[in-house]
């Protein structure tokens, strides 16, 4: 058993949607008996402590301090995105640091698959790509094509207009699919960009319940919870023994619809629509 | 300076401040008015530029000019205000203009919201900001970026003054308005403060006066709405305390006079009865008084042995001392019963005159004194019998005073005036005694009030009957050479008849003719016939007119003249003893002695034209009385009878 061993929950902040995700990962670690310290990542290192056996981040800002650590316990990430797992990813590896991550980006599988079930007649996926989000181009591309789905895409780059790529792009699809790149989505352009694609006519699809807020039709996403727990789960394995998986794709997801939006695009669903499709995808995904 | 009324001050010290406090208001107000304008003016600027760069976001990020350009061209049609509209880039490029902008160049671009002043515009500069939108920062990696506001570009709102200066100049006739009303408001409740004020006291201003001008009744009336309760009621309590004091100052005043009313009245009761008493005694006094004059003056003329000559004068002398005291004591009382009665008519001084001179010429002539007339053809109007009298007491007066020298009466003319002067060159007054003499019972060089000298009365009676007859009467005197007694008259109405021949009137000449003397007393009687024959007459005494007729037959002689008293034994009256003497023996004079005054007998007298004396009658009156009649019956009369006291 794991019993006097210790895991840290390091949150981005206390609070909110990281003390969501952290409870839901002290509830799985609590299980195998080990002691979880959760706090914000600047207090637990800040006091001197007992060194874990695990830390879990819980955020992009806990994992980017914690790299930056003179920290050697094996680290695992969640509730951040794929790109700003990677972005330090390199360093804990120079470092000899077991690191690894449950991100929140959706597997462009799923992904694709809902925008079949959910808009079969919308085939010209449109996609922003930005300097951190640029990468994943080659491999959305194949996937969309395997789907029988055309991908038109525009590129833009930090400091530069994003309404130039926006409006070339917006004229050729028939949706907007965003990925996480906070160069090309963040607070400050959503708003222009929601209202481009309205003008448009075309429904944007986002990847956080916020998204559906704002005025996106669609969006496919992972509680912090989910994550939360699925974090958790592999602490667990860790504690028991087994060495620190590689990073994964969450597990569990959400389906976000707006129907007020669909209404407005004059797009037909019924109610139950969304839960029947996140059972479609789930039963595909378990399919061996 | 003019003094300020006291309401011009009222009404100045209540509008002035008014006045201050409603223009100190309506600068406030308009200042204050002014700024929340231009506040107002600011803000709307302000809200309008901030709209347009809300509504203009989308339009610069997606960098639609056209649709910029439709934004601010609307924004400036919306109001007739806006001078100006522009939207900038956020590197300051223009991307959309309406209007002209009063302004050179491009506006100073810096962070935040700027509002300024230029030519007569109020200019905003909003930034067109990004409008952040919540998204979970997590799911997109912006974790920690933040969403502070990015800067797309600026909205530039112009707007004209022009409409707030008119607004301004709205206000500031609405404040000019309101304050002009504030002092009208003011000036109007300073009037009728004024006249709650300022009408009381005027008020109460005239009542002092009327209280000053000795109005004790008058009373303040209380004013409900007067300021100044107080004040009236004290003018009033004051008026009121005068009034009780002067009314009791009154009632004293009249209890004193009427006591001293009732005391003078006592006097007078007691002076009038001591008058009557006296007027009453004078009858029974004067008989024997008379008669006693008649037998002295005829005792005088009888020879006597050499021992007894000065005895007989003395008598003489103390007999008609008597007959002065007692004549002047009976004048006296009769003024005093206010017996004397003023008659004025018209008569020739000349007349008057020349009786005195007959009835003075004898005495002064036993004095060794020169008693010289000088008679003027002047006629007077006034009393005659009390004119003589006065005269007859300077003259006596004169005669006493005097012992050697002269009198002088004489007449002068001073326009319609004769002043009558007496003459003497007597003693003098004393310039301290001048005033004194006309009193009663006032003697000069008299201490030892010797009775020969007179009683002092002769010049009071003068004055009582100057002041009767209402002449003014005097005396000039110096002291050691002589005095001037003068009385002044007014001229006359010379009337028909002839005067007097003054010339054949002397005291020393034979008196011829048939006396008849009626007398009823028998002492009275003796004392007539005796004096008369003394004068060379023949006096024939009766005791009635049948009995005088009879005797006047037996003697065969007419009568020239009838003396009668006024009362005769058996009843019959003197006047009509005279009248039936009259029809027997043609127009023949009568001369009436009485001792009583009464007037009816004065009127009946002189309605007959008799003559009437009244006793005691002095011998010397009556020789010059007798002398005059008998004078004139040769020539026959045709004036008025004599009218003597």
């Amino acid at each position: 058993m794991a019993a006097g061993e210790v895991v840290w929950l390091a949150l981005s902040d206390s609070g909110g949607a990281y003390a969501e995700a952290a409870e839901a990962a002290r509830r799985e670690i609590q299980r195998s008996g080990a002691t979880v310290e959760m706090q914000p990542w600047q207090q637990l290192l800040a006091a001197e402590r007992t060194p874990p056996q695990l830390v879990i981040a819980i955020g992009g800002s806990a994992y980017t301090g914690l790299v930056e650590s003179d920290l050697r316990a094996p680290l695992l990430a969640t509730l951040l995105p794929r790109v700003v797992f990677e972005r330090h990813a390199e360093r804990a590896a120079r470092q000899g640091r077991a690191a690894s991550a449950v991100y929140l980006d959706q597997p462009p599988s799923r992904l694709l698959d809902l925008l079949r079930l959910a808009l079969p007649e919308r085939r010209r996926i449109g996609v922003i790509f930005g300097p951190e989000s640029r990468q994943w181009a080659p491999s959305l591309r194949s996937a969309i094509a395997e789907r029988g789905m055309v991908l038109t895409s525009a590129e833009t780059a930090a400091g530069r207009s994003l309404f130039p790529a926006l409006q070339d792009l917006i004229d050729d699809s028939d949706l907007l699919l965003a990925l996480p790149d906070p160069y090309v989505f963040n607070s400050l352009t959503v708003q222009n960009i929601l209202t481009a694609t309205y003008r448009r006519r075309i429904p944007l699809i986002g990847y956080s319940p916020a998204y559906i807020k704002a005025g996106a039709l669609l969006a496919i996403y992972s509680t912090p919870a989910q994550v939360g727990a699925q974090a958790g789960e592999i602490a667990r394995a860790v504690l028991a023994g087994r060495p620190l998986p590689a990073v994964q794709a969450p597990r569990e997801f959400s389906i976000g619809f707006n129907a007020d939006v669909a209404r407005s695009l004059g797009i037909a669903v019924g109610a139950d629509a969304p839960e029947k499709w996140a059972e479609q995808l789930r039963l595909k995904e378990r399919a061996p | 300076m003019k003094p300020i009324s006291l309401r011009a001050r009222m009404l100045l010290s209540t509008i002035m401040p008014a006045i201050l406090v409603a223009l100190a208001l309506a600068a406030i107000l308009l200042d204050r008015q002014y700024h929340s304008l231009d506040e107002a003016m600011q803000a709307r600027v302000r809200a309008d530029a901030r709209q347009l760069a809300s509504t203009a976001e989308f339009g610069v990020f997606a960098g639609n000019r056209e649709a910029l350009q439709a934004l601010v061209r609307a924004a400036q049609a919306g109001d007739g205000g806006v001078v100006a509209v522009s939207i900038y880039d956020a590197a300051g490029a223009p991307l959309a203009v309406s209007g002209v902008s009063t302004l050179p160049q491009v506006p100073p671009v810096a962070a935040g919201e700027q509002v300024f002043l230029q030519d007569n515009a109020t200019i905003a500069v909003v930034p067109i900001l990004r409008s952040p939108l919540p998204v979970d920062d997590f799911y997109s990696g912006s974790e920690g970026m933040g969403s502070a506001g990015q800067i797309d570009g600026y909205v530039v709102f112009e707007m004209s003054r022009r409409s707030l200066e008119d607004e301004r100049s709205r206000e500031l006739l609405l404040g000019v308005g309101i304050a002009l009303a504030g002092a009208f408001l003011a000036a109007w409740l300073a009037l009728s403060l004024a006249r709650g004020v300022v009408r009381p006291i005027l008020h109460i201003s005239d009542v002092v006066d009327r209280i000053g001008q000795g109005d004790t009744t008058a009373r303040v009336k209380p004013d409900a709405a007067s300021a100044m309760p107080g004040l009236e009621d004290g003018i009033n309590n004051m008026a009121q305390r005068i009034g009780f004091t002067q009314e009791f100052l009154i009632q004293q005043i009249e209890a004193a006079t009427a006591e001293l009313r009732e005391r003078k009245e006592e006097a007078e009761r007691a002076n009038s009865a001591k008058s009557r008493f006296v007027a009453a005694a004078s009858h029974d006094l004067r008989q024997p008084s008379h008669a006693l004059g008649l037998f002295v003056s005829q005792l005088v003329r009888l020879p006597h042995p050499p021992e007894v000559q000065p005895l007989v004068e003395h008598i003489d002398a103390s007999v008609q001392a008597l007959q002065d005291l007692l004549e002047a004591l009976l004048d006296n009382s009769r003024i005093d019963a206010g017996l004397v009665v003023a008659k004025p008519t018209d008569f020739p001084l000349t007349d008057l005159f020349a009786r005195l001179g007959l009835e003075y010429t004898g005495p002064a002539e036993e004095k060794h004194l020169d008693l010289r007339i000088r008679y003027r053809d002047l006629w007077v109007h006034t009393d005659p019998r009390l004119l003589e009298r006065i005269l007859m007491n300077f003259i006596g007066n004169a005669l006493r005073y005097t012992a050697r020298g002269g009198i002088l009466l004489a007449s002068r003319r001073r326009g319609d005036k004769v002043r009558i002067q007496v003459w003497d060159t007597g003693a003098g007054i004393p310039a301290e005694h001048l005033q004194d003499i006309f009193s009663e019972y006032v003697q000069l060089g008299n201490p030892e009030r010797n009775r020969a000298k007179g009683l002092g009365l002769g010049l009071a009676i003068c004055d009582r009957l100057a002041q009767l007859l209402k002449l003014p009467l005097g005396v000039v005197s110096e002291p050691g050479r002589g005095s001037m007694f003068w009385i002044e008259v007014p001229l006359g109405v010379v009337r028909e008849g002839k005067a007097v021949d003054v010339t054949a009137l002397t005291s020393s000449a034979e008196i011829d003719g048939t006396v008849v003397v009626l007398e009823g007393d028998e002492m009275g009687s003796a004392g007539m016939i005796g004096l008369i024959a003394g004068w060379g007459c023949r006096a024939i005494g009766a005791t009635s007119s049948v009995d005088a007729m009879t005797l006047c037959e037996e003697a065969g002689k007419a009568p020239d003249l009838v003396i009668t008293d006024s009362r005769l034994p058996g009843g019959e009256d003197g006047v009509a003893a005279g009248l039936v003497l009259r029809r027997r023996y043609g127009n023949i004079p009568v001369l009436i002695l009485s001792a009583d005054t009464d007037d009816r007998l004065v009127a009946s007298t002189a309605r007959r034209h008799f003559s009437l004396l009244v006793k005691p009658v002095r011998p010397g009156k009556l020789r010059a009385t007798v002398q005059q009649m008998l004078a004139e019956r040769k020539a026959p009369p045709g004036g008025d009878a004599e009218n003597p006291v």
